[in-house]
């Protein structure tokens, strides 16, 4: 296994000195051409503006290749994503298994510079992979200037790993150009830019509604439906499904979903909530045609009605008779 | 009507007096204009050392003569316009019309003056770049492109020759602007949004001049905005099959031949592969939108089968449409 060592910083320093270290040929500061004996490909360095940059590594690797991120005190973010055939293993610092870095599953993960980590480049494959480094403090002022709301952002930042879809369609838009091309360091920037938009987006609002507008929709109309026809017997789950639009299951979760509660016991307090509205009217005279109103039978109307309101259906009937 | 005189520039100081200019103001990035004017957003953001962009999406109440005459020489304008309705641009002798589905890039050099004559009602999208010729020129030599038309547009003493051209954009580009002009102005990212759109623009305006074609140069006007009519007949049918060469040659009054020649020439698609790949941008949209199912999505845009669908969405963007509409 071949073993690099490097760490990071805005400084482009510690990138000539890593193409030196492994006899990469290095062209303008920016690209670096791999050697034979390690693989294939080349890899593309440059700044993106003050306080943010960009790796990127493109190529199939002959052995093993360990990048081992020495620890250092640039107060960085890294930004890792990892767009190769098969994800890379991303370790911590054997030395620091404090558990800070999550696994990169998703192909993403976000470390910190204070922290040194191990990435292994499986061979025969195409690695793809592109970090973004940013200060710290950049990051963070930059999110608070925007909005204060965001001071507490941080917290969550080294767990965060979702890689989102956009973010992965602007980085696959990467394979297909050529580092050699003229404009291909304003294009890296373009991509870095919105990349880094995309993620600021997803990690501050990380709740999206889950339920579709027709679902949505679908299921108010279920809803309505079981509150017009109060006063018959419940139609059914399928039933409500059809009306809703969707299949059996699918009504089932997304109405408890929504509405906090099962299609059938929505359906049990609309009817006490009218059995109530009757009662109040003072028009009954006995709890039969209440029941007979909102279609139960006596004993079981009680017990429903009981359950719901805590109290006995007469003594309500005893309150709107005072009044 | 009202005339304003503007100039622009590689650095933010005239958007002050721009903002004068229109009786309006700046805040923050944003220029605030009367509401009689025009309503809508004006942005204007410093994206790079020398590059600075200004994003237009308003809509004129008023008939405007905006005249630009540069105080400073010292850069070239990028305008890339996607409005709806049609404006006359007139620069020296010639007036041409810009627009979504007319020209809608243009390259002018800081040193000519323009009048852009604009009608009540017009609704305006523009996004303008401003670099400094003296960056163009660095990063020509730091990245080593040599071109004959990169000379001609850096050329500091071109007495001679001033450059402007009138093209239209790639594909790519209308895409990445739509892209753009979803993002709310004052969410905390349009900045990073819009620097990264600049970045991508110029860099695919470089690639084009690498290449050293201007599209203009070998069609003849006619032929240019029968194409460009027929691009928007096919964009206005996304929802529906393919017509086929022959009912879009026959739409535009070309030989077939003629027309697929023509096409590929002026959008750098076969007229089935734009078609098919603005479909299924419009397919993405969709999904962004977490609306629709695939299967929606399938039958709204009429594929001819889901597998159809999910195959081409994968080879278009590397993914398959359920994973990326999970991963959103």
């Amino acid at each position: 296994m071949v073993e690099l060592k490097h760490t990071y910083s805005h400084k482009i320093d510690w990138y000539t000195a890593l193409a030196k270290s492994i006899n990469a040929t290095l062209i303008n500061d920016k690209i670096a051409i791999f050697p034979e004996n390690i693989g294939q490909g080349v890899s593309f360095s440059c700044t993106v503006m003050d306080g943010m940059s960009v790796v990127l590594i493109d190529g199939v690797f002959t052995a093993d290749v360990l990048a081992k991120r020495i620890e250092s005190d640039d107060d960085l973010y890294i930004l890792h994503f990892d767009l190769s055939e098969k994800i890379n293993m991303l370790n911590i610092d054997e030395n620091r298994m404090d558990g800070c870095v999550p696994e990169c599953k998703s192909g993403f993960s976000v470390v910190h510079s204070s922290i040194g980590s191990n990435l292994i480049l499986l061979k025969g494959q195409r690695v793809f992979t592109l970090r973004i480094l940013i200060e710290r403090e950049k990051l963070i002022n930059y999110l608070i200037e925007k909005d204060k709301k965001l001071k507490n952002i941080e917290k969550k930042i080294l767990f965060y790993n979702h890689l989102n879809s956009n973010n992965k369609l602007l980085i696959n838009s990467l394979k297909g150009r050529s580092v050699f091309d003229a404009d291909f360091e304003l294009y890296i920037k373009g991509i870095s830019f919105k990349v880094l938009a995309n993620f600021i987006d997803t990690y501050t609002q990380p709740t999206k509604s889950d339920i579709r507008k027709v679902e949505l929709n679908g299921l108010n109309t279920a809803a309505e439906f079981l509150i017009t026809n109060v006063k018959d017997t419940f139609p059914g789950l399928s039933y409500l499904a059809k009306i809703a639009i969707m299949s059996k299951t699918k009504f089932k979760a997304s109405f408890k979903k929504v509405y906090d509660e099962g299609a059938y016991s929505f359906f049990v307090r609309c009817k006490m909530t009218e059995a109530n509205k009757l009662i109040k009217t003072g028009n009954f005279t006995s709890l039969i045609e209440i029941s007979n109103e909102v279609n139960y039978n006596r004993k079981r109307f009680i017990t429903a009605y009981f359950k719901y309101f805590n109290r006995h259906p007469l003594d309500d009937f005893k309150c709107a008779d005072d009044l | 009507m009202k005339k304003i005189i503007q100039h622009f520039g590689g650095d933010l100081e005239w958007v002050d007096s721009y903002a004068k200019q229109f009786g309006g103001k700046v805040s923050g990035n944003s220029i605030i204009v009367p509401k009689e004017i025009h309503t809508g957003e004006k942005y204007v953001l410093s994206c790079d050392e020398g590059i600075v962009a200004l994003y237009v999406d308003v809509k004129y109440h008023i008939d405007l003569c905006l005249i630009q005459q540069n105080i400073k020489k010292d850069f070239v304008a990028l305008f890339y316009n996607l409005s709806k309705s049609k404006a006359e641009l007139t620069c020296g002798g010639s007036s041409d019309a810009m627009g979504a589905w007319f020209y809608n890039l243009s390259l002018i050099d800081s040193d000519s003056d323009f009048k852009f004559d604009i009608k009540k009602g017009s609704e305006v999208f523009i996004f303008c770049i401003f670099i400094k010729k003296e960056q163009l020129v660095l990063f020509a030599k730091k990245n080593k492109l040599y071109s004959e038309r990169i000379n001609d547009i850096i050329n500091i003493n071109s007495a001679e020759k001033k450059i402007t051209e009138w093209d239209r954009m790639s594909n790519d580009c209308f895409q990445l602007l739509d892209d753009l002009r979803k993002h709310k102005k004052d969410s905390i990212t349009f900045d990073l949004s819009m620097k990264g759109t600049t970045h991508i623009l110029i860099s695919d305006y470089l690639r084009g001049i690498g290449k050293n074609e201007i599209i203009r140069q070998h069609v003849s006007e006619s032929d240019f905005f029968s194409i460009i009519k027929c691009q928007h007949i096919l964009i206005q049918n996304l929802q529906n099959r393919f017509p086929g060469i022959k009912s879009l040659a026959n739409q535009i009054g070309m030989s077939q031949t003629r027309f697929k020649f023509f096409f590929k020439m002026i959008t750098g698609y076969t007229p089935h592969s734009f078609f098919l790949n603005n479909k299924l941008f419009k397919a993405k949209e969709l999904i962004d939108t977490q609306e629709f199912t695939i299967e929606e999505i399938v039958y709204k845009l009429n594929f001819p089968s889901s597998s159809v669908f999910s195959n081409a969405f994968k080879k278009q963007f590397g993914m398959l449409p359920k994973a990326y509409s999970l991963q959103l």
